[in-house]
């Protein structure tokens, strides 16, 4: 998915183009050219595609943003680094211990005035382009959500808070810091990842980025199936489902039955996945045949056994992000250790556990706001941290029922149990999520359990302006999902499915392909074309 | 007491950094143990099985593309026809959409003017498709004047990328190979279509203009492409009532139903739209085109029913007169027909066969007044008197005597069904509206009688169970017929 309030026209690209398709193959041609001359340089051919990436795709005046985010995360931890040097050399002239304590604690203030002053800089700018507008909308002193006609740059949250690891990193001297700016905006940069992520760490994607890998090292295969997947997921799952859904939730009545909003959460739970993790494919496969292996962002999250696994399987770069920089530093603070100390008294289990439920609290209202900053948003995010908090706060008492009632936790009709369980809690959150207006999210939850009306669900959605032939062309979107279903189960069990299916024969690789090929399309001309794509008119 | 440490590990939070995971690494969370990667192939032995898989592909491709695409397609008759008639000296031709196919008898202008027509117009035809149209017979035949059809959704947002790829197709079909290649390639790179999924999906093109999905219409699509038969004969079989008359000219009888009125509107809800600067440049294209090569270029704004006109209100003015004057900057002539003056043109009600289009006589009434128009140009006269200039807006409302159609809506209201009513005419009708209940047996009760009020409030217990519906009737005040026009509208009881 795209940063939400982009400006329409401003993601104009689509992976699945021939633009898109002619773009990686003149970069694959240029990087192997300039790598086989000259393999040093070859990055430097990814960091041309990158900002020529950034400029077709996004608008080139926003830029300015990306190249301001670099330049401060750049130049700051460089600025550490002397930093830590001067304070070195003070330490060594100090005539005592006292002396070089006081060296010592001055330069770590310095040092966090630095790493402050670099945050707010790139925060700041972050949160004005995409929190201020909608902010004074919220406050009543704006007309729209986007009356200021604030420019949001491209993929501003991923490499705003790609930047932002980096800096930390550097800060708690976890490696040296690049001292190449070039090198610095390329891992900034990277196109597979400036439109939906992943989150990248410098560690694990910097070396990769400036080390120049042969075509011979590269899966193309599996990268081409890994996209066509993707595309799947997104055009034939995701760009099916979103006009139904749109029509079903764009306005929503008192009388809205409950089936009809249930039906509308499902497809949401299928678009949302298939969008984001269909894209997240396609990138992730685009970066591949660079031989660059960004770091996973999905691991099949309706197949998970509670919230929490949940989220270390949906947006799993995020969840890491907030881990490693929101969670671990507020729950190990001192007002939270304090926190953990007074609660204990109640009982060990409260003790170990609340701080990490109030710093979970946290970490999801800051995602729920990284989403958007509506109050539907924020409360999506505490309801995901709320679910969790309680389901560890009364983890012993579930574990002492399930003992009472002698279930089998071990058991595969548990695990069945227990996805079904996440599954639904999960889809409770779409309703805050997708349904724009945070009285509507209540209204619809309502209604769903005291106003089901199955009898009423096909009059409404035709009410809604959805045809007979709109819900039966979802069959398409049914069918999508059926394969992302068998492919997903398989992985589960550990099938490495690419590799299976490149070990098929030609031919039926080839039948498969077309098969796919052929949803892609047919489910392309359904969505695409807003006069009669794939209907019977004669041209 | 517990550590800090110790605290955070109890929490909820992802674990294991799947973030390290390289793109492509096996799923190992699963009990059975993942297979080895299979032995890499040898480089011919991978080569071979790309080739075959892409040849196989293609192979699918070719053989659903000669079930699937719509051999007798509009595009595909006119392209046809045209290659028939390389060795004629045709002079003049149309281009444009639907509109202008169905507008112009080329007979008609030919039999008073003595000139050579030929109507490349197709539907949904793109302004880019009609700049290459236009040009194509600069080219062959050196034509002395175009005449571009268009109408309102031709310069809005609408697109149709079935249309641009039934008529590169149909083009394709009589060019050598090297051209044809570079003729699509150029669709696949051109602007509507490069930067998204169509210009990837048009190389599967029996998705973009099919034959209807039944195994019947599949085999004789393909049975007609193998055979000797000709796209104008299996037009003719498929297209239930059309006919072609020759030179591009095809058309069908009916007449539209102004009872269905709702159903023919071309405006939809979100209302009219403003033009596109880019089917505006495209204009600007063709007329810079024509003046380069010294041909007459005549845009005129198909005719359509008042009603489908006065849906746009003041945008229809508005945005019209962009036209005129992107049109008439670059040195052609601008005819809205829609605007005709009495004197010149008058359809008649019988000449619709939809909201957008002309039948057979329609037409042909049509064109015999074109000629007139054409006749002014051709001594060097304006046909700026043959019309309500867009100034005169509101002397064109005032000039519609007779009520076009109504259209009705229904909404519910504090436990009533409100049917709502809208008769479109002219400035200076005063009208009234009779709103009657109809019983599954066709017999009507009136709930309304005339009155101008064009709402009827219905409390939920007069509506009987189930599905019913309302007949709205209206005429002009002061009339005794039983009606000038009238329309149904469900409600559900």
């Amino acid at each position: 998915m795209c940063e939400k309030y982009l400006k329409p026209g401003d993601c104009i690209l689509e992976l699945f183009s021939l633009h898109f398709l002619l773009f990686l193959v003149a970069s694959l041609a240029a990087y192997h050219a300039v790598g086989h001359l000259a393999r040093n340089y070859a990055w430097l051919v990814l960091l041309a595609a990158s900002l020529a990436f950034y400029c077709l795709v996004g608008r080139w005046q926003t830029l300015a943003y990306m190249l301001a985010c670099a330049a401060v995360t750049w130049a700051a931890p460089l600025a550490l680094a002397r930093m830590d040097a001067r304070c070195k050399e003070e330490r060594a002239a100090a005539p005592d211990r006292a002396a070089r304590r006081a060296a010592k604690a001055a330069w770590a203030g310095r040092r966090r005035a630095v790493l402050v002053a670099a945050l707010l800089a790139c925060f700041g700018i972050l949160a004005y382009l995409k929190y201020w507008n909608v902010l004074l909308y919220e406050v009543g002193l704006a007309a729209s959500p986007a009356s200021l006609g604030l420019l949001l740059p491209l993929g501003i949250s991923f490499y705003t808070f790609q930047s932002v690891s980096y800096l930390v990193d550097a800060y708690n001297g976890r490696f040296e810091p690049q001292r190449n700016f070039l090198k610095h905006l390329l891992f900034v940069s990277w196109f597979p990842q400036v439109i939906q992520g992943p989150i990248n760490r410098y560690e694990q994607l910097s070396p990769q980025l400036l080390e120049y890998h042969e075509a011979r090292s590269v899966r193309y295969d599996r990268a081409i199936l890994r996209f066509c997947y993707g595309a799947l997921k997104k055009i034939a799952i995701a760009n099916m489902l979103v006009g139904v859904i749109e029509a079903i939730f764009s306005n929503v009545t008192t009388g809205i039955p409950g089936s009809v909003v249930v039906f509308g959460i499902l497809l949401y739970s299928a678009q949302q996945y298939g969008d984001f993790s269909g894209g997240i494919d396609m990138v992730e496969a685009a970066s591949s045949l660079f031989g660059v292996g960004m770091a996973e962002n999905f691991r099949r999250p309706y197949f998970s056994v509670s919230l929490a696994d949940f989220w270390r399987r949906w947006h799993i770069t995020l969840g890491t992000w907030m881990r490693d920089y929101v969670f671990f530093p507020f729950a190990v603070s001192r007002p939270m250790r304090a926190l953990g100390a007074r609660a204990s008294r109640l009982g060990e289990h409260l003790g170990r556990t609340l701080p990490a439920c109030v710093a979970n609290l946290l970490v999801f209202l800051i995602v729920g706001l990284w989403h958007g900053a509506e109050p539907h948003y924020v409360a999506w995010g505490l309801y995901n941290g709320l679910v969790i908090a309680l389901a560890d706060l009364l983890a012993p008492a579930f574990r002492r029922a399930n003992e009472a009632l002698r279930v089998d936790t071990g058991s595969c009709a548990h695990r069945v149990f227990c996805v079904v369980r996440t599954f639904l809690v999960v889809n409770v959150g779409w309703y805050f999520d997708r349904i724009y207006d945070f009285g509507d999210s209540l209204l619809c939850l309502r209604n769903t359990f005291t106003n089901f009306d199955a009898s009423a669900f096909l009059v409404t959605l035709h009410e809604d302006g959805l045809a007979t032939l709109d819900l039966q062309f979802l069959a398409f979107a049914a069918l999508a999902c059926i394969i992302v279903f068998i492919v997903s189960l398989a992985q589960e069990r550990g099938v490495d499915v690419p590799e299976r299916i490149l070990g098929w024969n030609c031919v039926a690789r080839a039948a498969l392909y077309f098969l796919v090929l052929g949803l892609i399309v047919i489910t392309s001309f359904l969505t695409q074309n807003v006069a009669g794509g794939f209907m019977y008119a004669n041209f | 007491m517990p550590t800090s440490s110790e605290k955070v590990e109890k929490a909820e939070v992802p674990e294991k950094a799947m973030a390290t995971v390289p793109a492509g690494t096996p799923a190992t969370n699963g009990t059975p143990a993942p297979r080895k990667p299979r032995a890499p192939r040898h480089g011919w032995h991978r080569a071979l099985e790309v080739i075959v898989i892409v040849a196989l592909i293609i192979g699918a491709n070719v053989l659903i593309t000669l079930g699937f695409e719509l051999y007798s397609s509009l595009a595909n008759v006119m392209w046809d026809e045209y290659r028939a008639a390389a060795n004629e000296n045709i002079d003049t031709v149309i281009v444009g959409s639907s509109t202008g196919q169905r507008s112009f008898d080329p007979s008609v202008l030919d039999a008073t003017l003595g000139t050579t027509t030929f109507n490349m117009a197709t539907p949904a035809q793109e302004l880019d498709d009609s700049y290459t149209a236009a040009k194509q017979a600069i080219e062959d035949h050196h034509v002395k004047r175009v005449i571009l059809a268009l109408d309102y959704e031709s310069v809005s947002t609408v697109k149709w990328p079935g249309s641009h790829v039934a008529f590169a197709r149909a083009k394709m079909a009589g060019e050598s190979f090297p051209q044809a290649v570079a003729d699509y390639w150029k669709l696949l790179t051109s602007s509507s279509f490069f930067d998204g999924a169509d210009s990837i999906c048009a190389l599967f093109p029996w998705g973009y203009n099919h034959v209807e999905l039944d195994a019947e219409h599949i085999a004789t699509n393909f049975n007609d492409r193998v055979s000797d038969t000709t796209p104008v004969e299996a037009a003719e079989r498929v297209m239930d009532g059309w006919t072609y008359y020759g030179n591009g000219y095809g058309n069908y009888d009916g007449v539209l139903d102004y009872s269905t009125a709702r159903d023919h509107l071309s405006v939809s809800v979100d209302g009219p739209a403003d033009f596109d600067q880019q089917g505006l440049d495209w204009i600007q294209n063709i007329c810079d085109l024509c003046r380069e090569n010294g041909v007459q270029l005549v845009v005129v704004v198909t005719p359509r029913p008042a009603y489908n006109v006065l849906a746009y209100g003041e945008k229809y003015p508005e945005q019209m007169s962009r036209l005129q004057q992107v049109v008439e900057q670059a040195g052609g002539t601008f005819l809205d027909a829609n605007l005709a003056r009495g004197g010149w043109y008058e359809p008649r009600d019988t000449d619709f066969y939809d909201g957008e289009h002309l039948n057979h006589d329609g037409a042909a009434r049509f064109s015999q007044a074109f000629v007139g128009a054409l006749q002014v140009l051709d001594a060097g006269g304006s046909t700026s008197d043959l019309t309500y200039s867009y100034d005169q807006w509101d002397n064109y409302l005032a000039s519609i005597d007779e009520i076009s159609a109504v259209i009705s809506t229904s909404y519910l209201e504090d436990n009533n069904t409100v049917v709502s009513a809208m008769a479109y005419t002219g400035s200076n009708v005063q009208v009234e509206y009779r709103f009657s209940l109809v019983a599954e047996d066709g017999s009507t009760t009136v709930i309304q009688d005339w009155s101008a009020s064009d709402t009827c409030a219905i409390p939920e217990d007069e509506i009987p169970e189930g599905s019913s519906q309302v007949e709205v009737c209206v005429r002009q005040v002061g009339s005794t017929v039983g009606y000038d026009r009238y329309c149904m509208q469900d409600i559900s009881g």
